[in-house]
Order: C-alpha cells, then sequence, then structure tokens
C-alpha cells in the first residue's frame, strides 16, 4: 500500500504541472514509514489526535503540579509565563488532519479540543471555521457560541455567523442570546439588542423550553431599561424571614442601599 | 461587607438613611442570622411565589449594590467601601434639605 502511493507521487512529480515536487529530495519509502512513526503521524486521524492531546495534557498536568509546588509567588508566576506547554503543536496537527478529512472520527472532538486549550487568535479562526463549515448543525457549536460571548473583540461576527448557519434551534438561541447580550452592552448598539432579546424571549413555547434563558433575557431588558442610573427603581414586594410582606416604596423619603446579598 | 453596613446603619441612627437587602440564603438561615444580629436591616427573602427578586432585577454577581436616593431614584451602582459611603453620606445630605 505504502509503495503504491509512493510510486504514484513519482509519477506525479515527473510531470510539468506537479514540477514543484521534483525538487524535493527521494525518500526511502521504508525510512519514510520509521519516521512518520516516530513522530507519531500513524494511525487514523482518531488516533493521531487522541495521542497528541493526551500528550499535551499530561504534559500540562506535570506543570501544573511543578507550578503548584513552588511557593514563591514571583517565581511561579515567571515559571508560568515563560515554561507554560504550549498547545500549538497539538492544534496545528489537528488543524492539518480536519483539512485533509474533515469528516473523519475524532476531528470534532480535536477541533473542540482545540477551542477549549486556547488556539491563538490565527489558529482560532480556523478552527472556528473549520467547524461551522463541517459540523454547523451540531450541538458543540453551542461551545462557539459561549467563547465568542467571553470574546472581547469580534464575537459579534462570529455569533452573526453562528446564528445564519446552524442548523440546532437551541444553538441558534443561545447564540442570539449571547449576540443580544453583547450589542445590549454598547450604548450604540443597545436598541439593537434589546430588539433582539425581546424578539427571542417571545419565541413561542420558549418559556417552556428554555425557561432560564427567558429570565435571564428578561432580567438583560430589565437592567437596560428599568435600572439605569437616573431610573425610578421598579418596587419590589415581597415577604421577610418570618412571611410579612413589605415593600421597597415604603421606604421613600430615605436614602436606601438596596444589597442583594448571602452568606450561604 | 457586612460589618461596614452594620457600622453605616448605626452610624446614620435617626436620619434618613435605611438598608434593605435581597437575602438569597433559606428562609430558616436568615432568621438565625437575623437572630445573631447578622443583618440588623430589614431583607426580602430571595425566594418568592412569583419567582426571584434577584432574577427579576438580572443579578448576576453578589453582593450586588444599589444605591436609591429619597425620591426613589437610582443614583448608584455596585459602589463599595469609601466611595459608597461617600455617596451615601451626600445622599443624606441632600434627603435631609428636602424636608
Amino acid at each position: 500500500m505504502k509503495l503504491k502511493t509512493f510510486t504514484a507521487l513519482i509519477a506525479i512529480s515527473g510531470s510539468t504541472v506537479m514540477g514543484a515536487y521534483a525538487a524535493q529530495p527521494v525518500v526511502d519509502p521504508a525510512l519514510a514509514a520509521v519516521d512518520s512513526a516516530t513522530a507519531g503521524t500513524t494511525g487514523t486521524a482518531k488516533e493521531q489526535i487522541e495521542a497528541a492531546t493526551k500528550a499535551y495534557d499530561k504534559q500540562n498536568k506535570e506543570f501544573m503540579k511543578k507550578l503548584r509546588a513552588e511557593k514563591d509567588r514571583k517565581k511561579a508566576m515567571e515559571m508560568y509565563r515563560t515554561g507554560r506547554p504550549s498547545a500549538a503543536e497539538a492544534i496545528s496537527l489537528i488543524l492539518k488532519l480536519a483539512k485533509e478529512t474533515p469528516k473523519a472520527e475524532g476531528i470534532e472532538n480535536g477541533l473542540m479540543w482545540s477551542l477549549m486549550r486556547g488556539a491563538k487568535p490565527a489558529q482560532r479562526k480556523e478552527v472556528s471555521g473549520l467547524l461551522l463549515t463541517h459540523y454547523k448543525d451540531s450541538p458543540s457549536i453551542g461551545k462557539l457560541a459561549q467563547m465568542y460571548s467571553r470574546s472581547r473583540t469580534g464575537g459579534e461576527a462570529g455569533l452573526r455567523e453562528i446564528i445564519e448557519k446552524s442548523g440546532d434551534e437551541k444553538v441558534r438561541q443561545g447564540a442570539t442570546y449571547y449576540l443580544a447580550e453583547k450589542l445590549i452592552g454598547n450604548a450604540e448598539t443597545k436598541k439593537e439588542g434589546l430588539t433582539m432579546m425581546k424578539k427571542l424571549i417571545a419565541t413561542p413555547g420558549l418559556d417552556k423550553d428554555n425557561p432560564k434563558l427567558v429570565a435571564q433575557g428578561k432580567g438583560k431588558i430589565m437592567i437596560a431599561e428599568k435600572l439605569g442610573i437616573g431610573c425610578t427603581a421598579p418596587d419590589i414586594v415581597g415577604t421577610d424571614q418570618e412571611g410579612k410582606e413589605f415593600k421597597l416604596s415604603e421606604y421613600r423619603g430615605q436614602v436606601v442601599l438596596l444589597d442583594f446579598w448571602g452568606i450561604w | 461587607m457586612l460589618p461596614h453596613e452594620r457600622s453605616l446603619v448605626k452610624k446614620l441612627e435617626g436620619r434618613p438613611f435605611a438598608i434593605v437587602g435581597v437575602n438569597s440564603d433559606k428562609k430558616e438561615r436568615l432568621q438565625e442570622l437575623v437572630a445573631d444580629g447578622t443583618t440588623i436591616w430589614r431583607n426580602f427573602t430571595n425566594e418568592q411565589e412569583y419567582g426571584k427578586i434577584s432574577t427579576v432585577w438580572g443579578v448576576r454577581g453578589w453582593p450586588t449594590l444599589y444605591l436609591i436616593d429619597h425620591n426613589g431614584v437610582i443614583k448608584h451602582k455596585g459602589l463599595r467601601g469609601d466611595a459608597m459611603e461617600k455617596a451615601i453620606m451626600e445622599m443624606v445630605a441632600e434627603a435631609e434639605k428636602a424636608k
């Protein structure tokens, strides 16, 4: 099998179209096989990804153990800054495999792993691009949306892309929530965000399917519209620890420190 | 937080100032906290029949603090420590002037 491929390559390299290949040294096929085995690049995509991610996770675990053992705070910080294992190599491998065989078993998990291990911006863009191209209907896109929601820059475009492309309704709703939340937080886009959030929470049946999302959406709208500096505080009618009812508005005429607190 | 708040209540006794709590502990726990003097102000229990007050108010972090003036208008959010005390003193003076 290996020999066949190799022969084919030689044949191609002889053609003028693939002329660039001819410049590469011709390697003994037996030696090439040994080389790639030692580099851990044999086996299925799934096996290769598992080997690379496990190796990184092990390295990272050992590093964290050493870091925790370092009592000197300054030294520990320096150690973290300079000696932290990088996942970049493993992510590069995952990206390479994902481009070659995007639908192979293990690719989706590998791409998700790359996101969780803090891929660098350029790599992250590639990872999310591949996920959205080949796995747009997967629930794991929800994690991608969550990541975009935390990103300080550029998250909006990513969320819009997910809303447009995802075939999973729950994922789309989650991404819409995150996007609306982001837009509400910016004075220039606040109005658009509020309209989006109101439309989302009015989705028929959503209050039953995802009551938490609806409640949080209502809270965001409340903060944006009724709880700003200069707004009259909405009244609270509730009960104390003895079950006696009282109202926030009973304190009119006094300065009130309204304190949401707990000991747990 | 709590010791500072208790000292504020004592410091401003007889003046137009009140702390109103929305407490997230279980009702029984809050009863203990009232009994042992941890809280010396009135509290809503957060668990209400119609849902949590904190959810309606969109509270995501604890504690969350709002300063509301004598007209019921929200003047500050999230102030802590000295900055909070300074703002309260100014607002109380305003409230007294308005009487």
